[in-house]
């Protein structure tokens, strides 16, 4: 899919995205969070399955920012330590969002077929 | 300042000072969160990872446009090529000649596609990372063993395969068609090679399979080939959709930079004037390095639109301290001929040409180029004349020594024609590219295939007609 930005076109967003992606974008739909926050809260949201480094998660906002699929929001230092917020765009909404649907379309598929084949061997 | 906080910050170095300047304290801050209390130093994991993201970020893979998706595409490729060609050489090549380490290395990168399909996804860049190490750990090795090592660019190519597939694997969970893609992709490549092996050797007897080196270099090569024409294609397509077909072009690039090394064909029938060199291996490396890094750095700057780099006033001094270096190599080996000469009144006029850049850095740059010119040439001395450093062949190493000028050459052209200035740079341009031409054209029917199929590119871009799809507007 090719997501429009205010500033500029930019390049396709790959679908589906990838598993670290989609939990970052996930993470930030609830609302701004920090570096350490969104490692938090992906790995509470892949069950602990998902363990971003800093490294990588930096390297992702940098890529999703440069998308315009995520933004800065404002700063703070806590304890002596720089807390730099970061949000969800609009467009970074939509590509979850699409990302979502197809998951769910994937997963309803999956779940017919698979009730026909418990019928199925229940009733062979 | 911690211990701890220290050792970080030493860590963060990777990263360019640019980046630092508005990153650090943050990167910092997190790294500090994520620590138990009584930490004291970074753990494995976290060096890999600072390490790792220092690199990607000097590479630009997360602000170059497309870069980092064009190396999640390439990188199942690579694997796919490096396990082939591995399969490849082990059961067709390594037979025939007397035994190499070679099999060590292949081994690695079949065990590396074997656990990309059945092994959870978190072993995969370990086993990356080991065989590419195995393959790196190779030439050292070879003296102290009583087996040879198999020549250094097939184990380059190798190399530069498996670091893309590194690069552009996650430890994340895959689907199925993920995990199949390279081990089935090696299955082709491995068949496609011995298919193109048996047809060559059916068809011009003249060229029988006699080991390593040409022509089996250059048969894998044509079906490296084959994986950058179908991935070219890909990013036509894309561009007669109407989309931007970047990573693509990215994914291309990056499989086409080692491929381009997998060559020349030994052509029997191309002239050799006198004692002077062929287009030979160097000659292909140099040439298809050239030709790939050029095209990555268009697309680069394309993409960002950068502040016109320093480094890009650097092609003047870089061109006449080739010229220097290049005729102190000659007159020290004795052997100033007509060939070095000419190469020598391009080089140092297509400098002058092209002016010199900032004068602070003038004599620094031109007597870099000059030093690294002697080491080059003095290196490439020894590889030829079979690691010997004396009793050389004259002629024919200076002549590989002006093959070393399609570097310097290669740059001023490029430098010329991206930033056109007034004046005297088309001039300069023009004055390599005519040289480049008379260095590498003659030997044309020895370019190994990947080449040809780089230059088709922009041609069939060219003359693809217009995209139908939906208007798209800039970058």
């Amino acid at each position: 899919m090719t997501v429009y930005t205010g500033r500029r076109t930019v390049e396709e967003v790959t679908a589906p995205l990838q598993e670290p992606t989609f939990l970052i974008l996930s993470a930030l739909a609830a609302g701004p969070m920090h570096g350490y926050g969104v490692i938090q809260e992906v790995a509470a949201l892949s069950s602990g399955r998902v363990t971003l480094r800093p490294g990588t998660l930096y390297g992702a906002l940098d890529r999703l920012s440069e998308q315009g699929l995520v933004a800065q929001e404002g700063e703070e230092v806590v304890e002596g330590r720089l807390r730099r917020y970061y949000r969800l765009t609009d467009p970074g909404a939509d590509v979850l969002a699409a990302e979502v649907e197809r998951m769910a379309d994937n997963a309803r598929a999956a779940s017919a077929r698979l009730r026909q084949h418990v019928r199925g061997t229940a009733t062979a | 300042m911690s211990p701890l906080e220290r050792r970080y910050r030493l860590l963060l170095r990777c990263y360019p000072r640019s980046y630092r300047d508005v990153r650090e304290d943050e990167l910092l801050a997190t790294l500090l969160d994520l620590a138990p209390p009584g930490r004291t130093r970074p753990t494995v994991g976290d060096v890999a990872d600072l390490v790792e993201g220092g690199l990607r970020t000097r590479l630009g893979l997360a602000t170059v446009d497309g870069l980092a998706d064009g190396l999640t595409r390439a990188a199942p490729v690579a694997l796919a090529l490096a396990g082939g060609l591995s399969a490849f050489l082990w059961a067709r090549v390594e037979p025939l000649g007397p035994p190499t380490l070679g099999p060590v290395a292949y081994a690695a990168w079949l065990a590396a596609c074997a656990v990309a399909l059945l092994a959870p996804a978190r072993f995969t860049r370990p086993a990356l990372a080991g065989a590419l190490a195995v393959t790196a750990v190779l030439p050292l090795a070879a003296p102290v063993t009583a087996y040879d090592r198999p020549p250094l660019w097939v184990l380059m190519a190798l190399a530069v395969f498996g670091l893309v597939a590194l690069a552009g694997t996650d430890g994340f969970r895959r689907n199925a068609e993920r995990r199949a893609g390279p081990a089935l992709g090696a299955v082709a490549v491995a068949c496609g090679a011995d298919v193109v092996t048996h047809l060559w050797r059916d068809g011009a007897p003249g060229h029988p399979h006699t080991g390593y080196y040409q022509p089996a270099v250059a048969q894998a090569g044509l079906v490296v080939a084959a994986a950058v024409a179908v991935l070219a294609c890909l990013a036509l397509a894309d561009l007669r959709r109407g989309g931007s077909a970047r990573s693509w072009l990215w994914a291309t690039l990056l499989i086409a930079l080692p491929g381009a090394w997998l060559g020349p064909f030994d052509t029997a029938s191309w002239q050799v004037a006198g004692e002077l060199p062929r287009f030979g291996r160097l000659a292909q490396v140099l040439l298809g390095t050239c030709l790939v890094v050029g095209a990555m750095a268009y697309l680069r700057v394309e993409a960002v639109r950068a502040p016109q780099s320093p480094a890009r006033a650097a092609a003047g001094p870089v061109l006449a301290g080739y010229a220097a270096g290049l005729l102190a190599f000659a007159w020290l080996l004795d052997a100033v001929t007509g060939q070095v000469a000419a190469t020598v009144a391009v080089c140092a006029g297509a400098g002058l040409l092209l002016g010199p850049g900032a004068t602070r850095w003038l004599l620094t740059r031109t007597g870099a180029a000059a030093a690294g010119t002697l080491a080059g040439a003095y290196a490439v001395g020894v590889y030829s004349n079979d690691w010997a450093a004396d009793g050389w062949v004259q002629v024919r190493t200076a002549g590989l020594a002006v093959m070393l000028g399609v570097v310097p050459l290669a740059y001023g052209a490029y430098t010329a024609f991206r930033r056109p200035r007034r004046g005297t740079a088309p001039v300069a341009g023009l004055l390599c590219l005519g040289w480049l031409a008379w260095l590498t054209l003659p030997g044309l029917p020895a370019w190994g295939p990947v080449l040809p199929v780089l230059l088709a590119v922009p041609a069939i871009r060219a003359a693809l007609p217009k995209a139908a799809g939906p208007g798209r507007a800039g970058p």
